[in-house]
């Protein structure tokens, strides 16, 4: 089952390794991104961030759903990492399961604004947010376990 | 069998202002944390630990444990902590990386603490890596 869904465009890394997996217990990481499915040395880099013990899994978006929507992924306890809002989207259209979406972290590129210390969004974003807001779907943000959900529909 | 201890609080000592270096990323990763204490040794005067070390002693219940970050082993901050600070609810660790207090912190309040403070040295001792070589390894491996 999918614990969590997280937007953070750093994949694997500290906060995701030391924080969210101890804290919901996750026994599998899955990366779903088209592009680092082809590139083996971020492949590499990501499996140096990996947690030990845990499982790490590197799809394409459409593979990482085929995979969610498998009863064989239903006995693990899956966090499943983005590194944009576009692929999220693509998620939750492929996934019913995902029905909550954290945001993590998104830094500044061009034309976009922060709309939490940590993450910034361009009006691409932010009317595929609102697409997803409308759709139901929650969409919080916290760095880390311990931070107070902020929902996003009050920051945009 | 030991009582159970749950309420365990954590002290950076170094020297120089690396404490609050490292509590900056802490804050970073893992989030505020509770009970985290830094002690900054010779910053603004070259004087004697033992006072600020008895200070927090003092504030510590003897249902509390604490587990002490030293920077260097035979650093001379690491030194005054055993000589004023040696108790058997403190718990010193020397020569610590950013990996080894996150476990530490992060750790299950109900594991003994002697198990914490074991298994996260291992971790540690295993997350100081020289990455090029690792990297030429995994290569290798893949051939």
């Amino acid at each position: 089952m999918i614990k969590l869904t997280r937007i953070d465009d750093r994949l694997v890394h500290g906060q995701v390794a030391f924080t969210w997996t101890p804290s919901l217990n996750i026994d599998c990481i899955l990366v779903a991104n088209d592009k680092v499915v082809k590139d083996e040395f971020q492949k590499m880099t990501l499996n140096l961030a990996k947690p030990s013990g845990i499982k790490l899994l590197i799809k394409s978006v459409a593979d990482a759903a085929t995979f969610l929507s498998d009863e064989r992924s239903k006995t693990l306890k899956i966090l499943v990492l983005v590194n944009n809002v576009k692929d999220v989207a693509a998620l939750v259209e492929l996934v019913p399961e995902i029905t909550s979406i954290n945001l993590g972290g998104l830094r500044s590129k061009d034309g976009s604004k922060l709309i939490s210390k940590a993450f910034a969004v361009n009006g691409d974003d932010i009317e595929i947010i609102r697409d997803l807001l409308e759709k139901g779907i929650e969409l919080e943000v916290r760095q880390v376990p311990t931070d107070h959900k902020k929902l996003v529909k009050e920051l945009i | 069998m030991d009582k159970t201890v749950n309420n365990r609080k954590f002290l950076i000592a170094t020297h120089g202002t690396l404490a609050s270096g490292v509590k900056s990323s802490l804050d970073i990763i893992i989030g505020a944390t509770e009970n985290l204490f830094l002690l900054q040794a010779y910053v603004e005067e070259n004087k004697s630990l033992e006072e600020e070390i008895l200070a927090l002693l003092k504030a510590l219940g003897d249902d509390e444990e604490l587990i002490v970050f030293s920077d260097l082993l035979g650093g001379s901050v690491t030194n005054q902590i055993l000589l004023y600070g040696l108790r058997d609810n403190v718990h010193i660790v020397a020569g610590f990386n950013l990996g080894l207090v996150m476990e530490i912190l992060l750790a299950d309040a109900e594991t003994p603490v002697e198990q914490v403070i074991s298994e996260a040295i291992t971790h540690a001792k295993e997350q100081m890596v020289y990455v090029n070589k690792l990297l030429t390894a995994q290569n290798t491996n893949n051939d």
